[in-house]
């Protein structure tokens, strides 16, 4: 009986001592065996240097002097200048070659003029744009994650950023820029232009052109630039008199 | 000559009466459209892309031909090799304007009308924001109210036996035995304790809850379940996947294409916060600036000044510490595009409510146990095939130990 009344205790006691382990949730939680947990080869985002917060760390990886083979401590480096991504084998082609056009006032001219999307089919389908329907479809959700926010489900520049007053100055593709061509779309989404930034990191090129054949159903569906006057004189001298 | 004139001056008073009129109302359209179309490059007061704005009305007065084409057709009028045009291309950096060729002359009138008169004093349109208290456990009411529950509950069992003992001895007094003293109740309780059943009985007890609670614990060990570490900007999931609904994947992109669902580079801040330097807080200022400190620390990672809108050349750039919550250990394989792409799950499934947390913790317990559950449970979808919903991802083979473990 005195066994049995030590064992219950003994074991109610670990029990408790254990329920107290993860109070403090800013720290992680007691591990057993962590060299099982931890990656000898480097997983994404750990560092090569110990650091307290640093999960499935190889400090092995660190020299013997515990300085990390790259400078700050960081597995993920910069690529090196220059360097092409090669992914995506149905876009080889351009995959190896990098892009051609500078980022200036002059490449955006050209890209626009030269560039032209290789989704292009013929002839527009029998829903009216110019790429297949499977395209179409994944510029949708490229749109819907990475465009909608600004320049709004119609593309009419009036995202959920810009209704809540946060961003503005968002062109629409219907009006403002119903004449763009795809080669500068393509060119923008690359480099970036004015308050909009590069998208390279993280649309691919492929989803790039992918995009595009979506955004072009929103110009087709647009009112023609042309509609606005043509000289603008006549308007200023209405405004003139008021002023002088 | 004379009453010539006199119409002249009579005119001209009209026109500045009516326009002055106007211009409170134009002004006020003309702000609407200036947000609208011109601030992605301009400000009234700061340079952006383009130069300051607020100051072209007093600039451009008398020249407003002029002015209202290079507004229409910029790069038309720069093309055309317009001596004013190229002057001004140069000094901005050559920076081209957009053409406006939509614009009528009111919505221009309109434009010049705002930049003249500025945005007038601030006002408060909502009044001060009440912070809600989100978190039930934060609140210290709920502590005070289970502390006097307690408190009843203390008082119904001294009740209780106070009634109990008046009544035993009220019935020992009419029974003619001696009163309940104090030693007999030792004695009672003793005898009671000494009774083989009752220890028995409460050994058992302990010893089968203290093994279950035991299991329980030793089966956290190695699972971080609400990890909650202070991380280094204060970023907010509730703000930018909740109250503006940023898809997941525009700063995760990786989710759909790799194994990681990728930590946002700086650069994909920069899309938005080359323009956002701060969140304006009505009537909070110190939010406001507490917002503004924790942007300036992406700046300060990529070297941007937002005072003249551009990237500090030869900046040197620090990376920021995101500290890592989520991770499954080496010896088990997960995939995020696999999941994301092939299975659709939802980023909330595994992670929670993100789009409601203003500090990100881990919510799921990232164990085997919990993996297993979902490979049991999760329909499959098979391209092509309508009836597909009773496939499971086990009856795919999906509790394979070298699925996961290789």
């Amino acid at each position: 009986m005195r066994k049995g009344i030590t064992y219950a205790l003994g074991i109610a006691a670990i029990a408790l001592s254990l329920s107290g382990c993860y109070t403090d949730k800013s720290k992680r939680n007691i591990e057993y065996a962590p060299n099982m947990y931890n990656s000898l080869p480097l997983e994404p985002y750990s560092q090569t240097v110990f650091h307290e917060t640093n999960i499935g760390g190889n400090y092995e990886g660190a020299k013997l002097d515990g300085t990390s083979p790259f400078a700050n401590g960081l597995n993920a480096q910069k690529a090196p200048e220059g360097t092409v991504p090669r992914a995506e084998s149905w876009y080889i082609q351009e995959a190896f070659s990098p892009y051609a056009y500078p980022n200036t006032p002059e490449g955006y001219e050209m890209a626009g003029a030269e560039l032209s999307s290789p989704l292009n089919i013929p002839a527009a389908n029998d829903k009216g744009y110019n790429c297949t329907e499977e395209s179409f479809k994944k510029g949708k959700l490229v749109y819907e994650t990475y465009c909608v926010m600004c320049h709004g489900a119609e593309g009419k520049g009036n995202g959920i950023l810009v209704q809540k007053g946060v961003l503005g100055g968002v062109p629409s593709y219907s009006e403002q820029l119903r004449e763009l061509s795809a080669g500068k779309m393509f060119h923008t989404l690359t480099y970036g232009k004015n308050t909009m930034g590069s998208y390279a990191s993280q649309i691919t090129p492929a989803q790039r052109w992918q995009v595009i054949c979506y955004i072009q159903k929103f110009q087709e569906s647009g009112v023609p630039a042309a509609a606005a006057p043509a000289t603008p004189a006549p308007a200023a001298t209405t405004a003139a008199p008021a002023t002088k | 000559m004379e009453g010539k004139g006199l119409v002249r001056i009579l005119t001209f008073c009209i026109l500045v009466a009516g326009f002055s009129a106007l211009s409170a109302q134009t002004a006020a359209e003309g702000k609407a459209l200036f947000k609208q179309q011109c601030s992605s490059c301009h400000a009234l007061n700061k340079k952006i892309i383009g130069p300051a704005l607020a100051g072209v009305p007093a600039k451009y007065a008398g020249d407003e031909e002029w002015l209202y084409k290079w507004i229409r057709n910029a790069p038309g009028l720069i093309a055309s090799g317009d001596a004013k045009a190229v002057k001004l291309y140069e000094e901005n950096g050559k920076q081209q304007m957009s053409a406006f060729p939509s614009l009528t002359d009111a919505q221009i009138q309109g434009l010049l009308a705002y930049m003249k008169e500025g945005d007038g004093p601030a006002v408060d349109p909502k009044g001060p924001i009440t912070t809600a208290v989100t978190d039930p456990l934060a609140d210290p009411a709920i502590y005070y109210s289970l502390l006097g529950l307690v408190g009843v509950l203390a008082l119904i069992t001294l009740l209780l036996v106070v009634i109990t003992a008046t009544l035993v001895t009220a019935v020992r007094a009419k029974e003619q035995k001696e009163a309940f003293t104090f030693a007999d109740v030792l004695t009672k309780t003793r005898e009671i304790l000494r009774n083989k059943f009752v220890i028995t009985a409460a050994v058992c007890f302990i010893f089968v809850m203290g093994t279950a609670k035991l299991i329980a614990e030793a089966r956290t060990i190695g699972l971080h379940q609400g990890y909650m570490p202070t991380q280094p900007i204060a970023y907010s999931h509730k703000l930018h996947a909740g109250e503006y609904q940023i898809a997941c994947q525009y700063c995760h992109a990786g989710a759909s294409k790799s194994k990681s669902a990728w930590i946002p580079s700086a650069n994909v801040c920069m899309n938005c916060h080359k323009a956002i330097a701060q969140k304006e807080y009505p009537g909070d200022a110190a939010r406001t600036a507490q917002s503004k400190a924790e942007i300036a620390k992406i700046y300060a990672a990529v070297g941007w000044d937002p005072d003249a809108f551009q990237y500090i050349a030869g900046y040197e750039e620090k990376p920021i510490e995101w500290i890592r919550i989520h991770n499954t250990p080496d010896h088990a394989y997960f995939n995020h595009a696999q999941h994301v792409v092939v299975g659709g799950i939802e980023c909330q499934t595994c992670h929670g409510p993100i789009q409601e947390m203003e500090v990100v913790y881990q919510y799921t317990e990232l164990g085997m146990g919990w993996c297993i559950n979902c490979h049991r449970n999760q329909k499959v979808k098979v391209l092509g095939q309508d009836n597909s919903d009773d496939l499971t991802v086990e009856d795919m083979g999906g509790l394979n130990c070298a699925r996961c473990h290789y």
